[in-house]
């Protein structure tokens, strides 16, 4: 019983130390419950679909899908044809997706392949993959668009006659899908709205997950997952399954970029794109994911409690310290550190059964 | 043995479904596309036959009564109409009781260039048969002008994550 | 023939093209109304400032620890010498030297405690290097609001507390190694002084890798099966290479900032590493082998296309691609050695 108790422990510490966390900023910042349940309905929503899509690399054992940025960058070229064609609403929404999905699977196999050549190191690959992307995005949004591609609203286009703009309003498509089945209830004094149209796409995205896992594909993708060496000589294609896993997060990724800027209502052209891969994985690990496993309930734990830092902490910091700067920077430094920790402690663990393995082999008693 | 019948049928799955994603994106586009349609309220003479302003009215959109529109003599208004199929229907009222002295109802198709033509009220009042005219502050095919202060100060007040 | 092809094989598609890019753009300057002696002075004024900066991988690469993304760290450590530096008021030579020998030490430290991390997580030092240079820039950035600095040129005027994101090092050390003997004729100019020092630098790093500890760093790095074998501590050779890096990275800050002008803190450091690490592949390094010679052609080569696209393409096509060109090409030259088939080491 004390054994299991202290099992769950370790397994859990991660998010628990968060939950100690967040049990000791509420208070300090004065929030009152209403609000933190609506922030965090809200930051569910919008984050959910975006960490799902974390989730097949990792089953595919090819680690944190650095690469989902670039998933984030055909969602934004998506969104971007569906505001130059004014078409609002969730139409608007279905039709951004549908663009950005072909983008997205062209991006995810040039990435898939990619990290076929990287074995090993495919963190890392895929994370300046995602920077060399950012340039050739940059190069398409700023100087294609209104050039070459037939982007020609004036709400769109710089003044200069091609590029796109900083920041481009949605409107439109602003909260297209949050309020196309929003349900309100009242909590205190605090009206909460909650958008139960986001939440069935995401609830769908979890059947489809739990659904992939079973088939034959999904079967193929934990066994390489689990030693890629003897999924190959089990007769599977390793290579090919590895793009797989990669398109669909990529193409996941590009929808929930989607769903991220119909809620947030301006898209940053040059930046959105570029934290939502932070974010999401640092959201992942703290709800208690490693590099080699994750699992759904890890996504919801973790967006709840990244995001409930991420609200408290300016104001944390300010009535602490008198600075709300320092709260900002506090949560720049956990989403980053707990990056950092969390593979140094995946790498540390696999260094020791490396080590051990190769005691064993030499068999040398283990001290 | 059976690979190339696999083959073939998986071939035609996916091009159907690839298919399907273009037809269905296509519809998106159909259903979803915003329209700013003008809308004019003055004397208007088409195929020489003059149609009198509508000195008071009402115009309903879809039938949306609760969002009904006053018109007064010589408005211009802007809408933005979703979808390509519309009706309009002008109730010309009497500026004492609002009781209505004549409907008129008009089914509208998104055929044409929103920024050439406005749809004219009183000849839709008027049940013309043509009901656009020409937009007189239309300059032609050329680059419109940048809104920049107007979408600046759209972007604030939203949260950044 | 053969030869030729190996030769390209060896230098690899990348950097000739990159080569005959600069080359092209160097031809095409005078054409398009670019002084030709501004652009090469500016770029030997950049490749002095990044010098240092790009040496501070090769004693990690050479070590089998791979390019180092952790460089942030050595910048924060010589940040810190430089603002203590200002802090006491220390002006000219002695102000530089003042921050080296806070910020070598400092260097040293953090390079030690660093090595400590990544010696347990052989194999994929890169990604954690790069995450831990990102959380310990973020973790001074609140040190910086609440390190108890007081003068007044450093600090934000209003709030009273807290640095400000940029310093100027003007009046204090500022261009003391450039200026030092440098040569200015009509718009050409040649820091002097920072060449000498970068120069000093490539030598006590050349002279180092000829030493016994030296050789036996290149030995873990090719082979850490062998060194082990012969008898060296793996472990602790790793530990001085990080150590030495993370040093250098201070220094090359401190070079930098006295020829920029400004320390900028904050975010500032953050992607620091990543121009110096597509320098030093540049110069022909890959993943786990670099050399003095990598750091001078690739800081020479990357540099002189940071500065030429600019001003070339701008009067070209009157656009300003430059920005773009430069994550392209920096990142591009580093997912190109990610990529390259290397050896599989373990």
């Amino acid at each position: 019983m004390m054994n299991r108790l202290k099992q769950f422990l370790i397994s859990n510490s991660v998010p628990i130390v968060f939950v100690g966390l967040s049990a000791l900023a509420i208070p300090i910042s004065g929030y009152s419950a209403g609000y933190l349940v609506q922030e965090m309905i809200t930051r569910l929503a919008r984050n959910s679909f975006l960490v799902l899509s974390l989730l097949i690399p990792i089953m595919a054992g090819m680690g944190l899908n650095f690469g989902m940025v670039l998933g984030a960058m055909a969602g934004q070229i998506g969104l971007i044809f569906a505001i130059n064609w004014s078409v609002v609403g969730i139409p608007g929404l279905v039709l951004a997706s549908l663009i950005s999905m072909p983008i997205a699977v062209f991006l995810g196999f040039v990435c898939g392949n990619v990290l076929n050549r990287a074995k090993g190191r495919e963190m890392v690959t895929s994370y300046i993959l995602g920077f060399f992307t950012n340039g050739v995005y940059q190069f398409v949004v700023l100087y294609a668009m209104g050039n070459i591609l037939p982007v020609t609203s004036p709400q769109l286009i710089l003044s200069r006659g091609y590029g796109i703009r900083n920041a481009v309003t949605l409107t439109g498509l602003r909260l297209a899908l949050d309020r196309a089945m929003n349900f309100q209830f009242k909590l205190g004094d605090f009206t909460v709205n909650m958008p139960i149209g986001t939440f069935l796409l995401i609830g769908v995205f979890c059947l489809f997950i739990l659904w992939f896992r079973g088939t034959k594909l999904g079967q193929d993708m934990r066994a390489i997952g689990q030693d890629m060496a003897a999924a190959d000589s089990a007769g599977i294609a390793v290579e090919r399954t590895r793009v797989i896993a990669i398109i669909i997060s990529t193409v996941l990724a590009a929808f929930g970029q989607v769903i991220f800027l119909q809620n947030i209502g301006t898209m940053n052209t040059y930046n959105s794109h570029e934290q939502t891969g932070m974010f999401s994985i640092a959201a992942l690990l703290i709800g208690g994911a490693t590099i080699s496993k994750a699992s759904i309930s890890n996504v919801f734990i973790g967006v709840t409690l990244f995001h409930l830092m991420f609200v408290v902490s300016p104001t944390a910091g300010k009535e602490l310290i008198g600075q709300a700067q320092l709260g900002e920077y506090f949560r720049v430094f956990v989403s980053y550190g707990i990056i950092a920790a969390a593979l140094v402690l995946h790498a540390w663990k696999r260094l020791r059964e490396r080590q051990a393995s190769r005691r064993g082999l030499r068999g040398e008693t283990q001290g | 043995m059976s690979q190339a019948p696999m083959r073939i049928r998986r071939f035609i799955i996916r091009t159907v479904l690839i298919l399907l994603l273009i037809v269905l994106g296509m519809a998106m586009y159909n259903i979803g596309r915003e329209y700013s349609v003008l809308l004019d309220n003055g004397t208007v003479t088409i195929d020489g036959r003059e149609y009198p302003v509508i000195a008071y009215g009402s115009l309903i959109i879809d039938g949306d009564e609760r969002k009904a529109i006053d018109i007064w003599e010589d408005d211009r208004l802007l809408q933005k109409l979703v979808g390509t199929s519309h009706t309009l229907r002008v109730l010309v009222l009497d500026e004492d009781d609002d009781s209505a002295q004549k409907t008129a109802e008009r089914k509208i198709e998104m055929d044409f260039d929103t920024r050439e033509w406005m749809i004219s009220l009183a000849a839709i009042a008027g049940e013309s048969e043509r009901i656009l005219i020409p937009n007189p502050i239309y300059i032609g095919e050329q680059e419109t002008a940048p809104l920049d202060d107007e979408i600046q100060d759209d972007a604030d007040g939203i949260p950044e994550f | 023939m053969d030869r030729l092809k190996n030769f390209i094989e060896d230098f690899g598609w990348p950097r000739i093209i990159i080569g005959i890019f600069l080359l092209c753009l160097f031809i095409t300057a005078p054409f398009v109304g670019v002084r030709v002696g501004t652009s090469i002075s500016d770029t030997l004024v950049r490749v002095g400032m990044n010098g240092v900066l790009v040496l501070a991988m090769v004693p990690m690469v050479q070590s089998g620890c791979g390019l180092n993304f952790g460089l942030p760290l050595g910048i924060i450590a010589g940040l810190l010498g430089a603002t203590t530096s200002v802090q006491f008021g220390m002006k000219g030579l002695l102000g530089i030297l003042f921050a080296f020998s806070i910020a070598i030490p400092l260097g040293l430290a953090f390079g030690f405690l660093y090595a400590q991390i990544l010696n347990r997580v052989k194999g994929e030092e890169m990604m954690i290097a790069t995450y831990v240079g990102f959380s310990s820039v973020a973790l001074m950035c609140m040190a910086w609001l609440l390190l108890p600095f007081s003068s007044p040129v450093m600090i934000w005027g209003y709030g009273g507390s807290g640095l400000r994101t940029t310093i100027s090092t003007d009046g204090f050390w500022n261009h003391v190694l450039s200026d030092f003997m440098s040569v200015q004729a009509g718009s050409f100019y040649f820091p002097t002084g920072m060449f000498l020092f970068f120069v000093l630098m490539l030598t006590v790093v050349w002279a180092f890798f000829r030493t016994k500890t030296g050789t036996a760093m290149t030995a873990v790095g090719s082979n850490p099966e062998f060194a082990r074998a012969s008898g060296i501590d793996v472990d602790r050779m790793r530990t001085i290479s990080v150590m030495l890096s993370t040093a250098l990275g201070a220094i090359g800050i401190i070079v930098y900032q006295q020829s920029f002008g400004f320390i900028q803190l904050y975010m500032g450091p953050l992607y620091m590493a990543f121009p110096a690490v597509a320098a030093i592949l540049l110069g022909g390094a890959s993943v786990n082998k670099a050399s003095i010679t990598n750091v001078v052609v690739g800081t020479f080569l990357f540099q002189g296309i940071l500065t030429m696209t600019p001003s070339v393409i701008n009067n070209l096509i009157k656009t300003d691609m430059s920005e773009v060109i430069r994550i392209i090409v920096s990142n591009g030259m580093i997912l190109y050695a990610l990529t390259r088939k290397t050896r599989v080491k373990r």
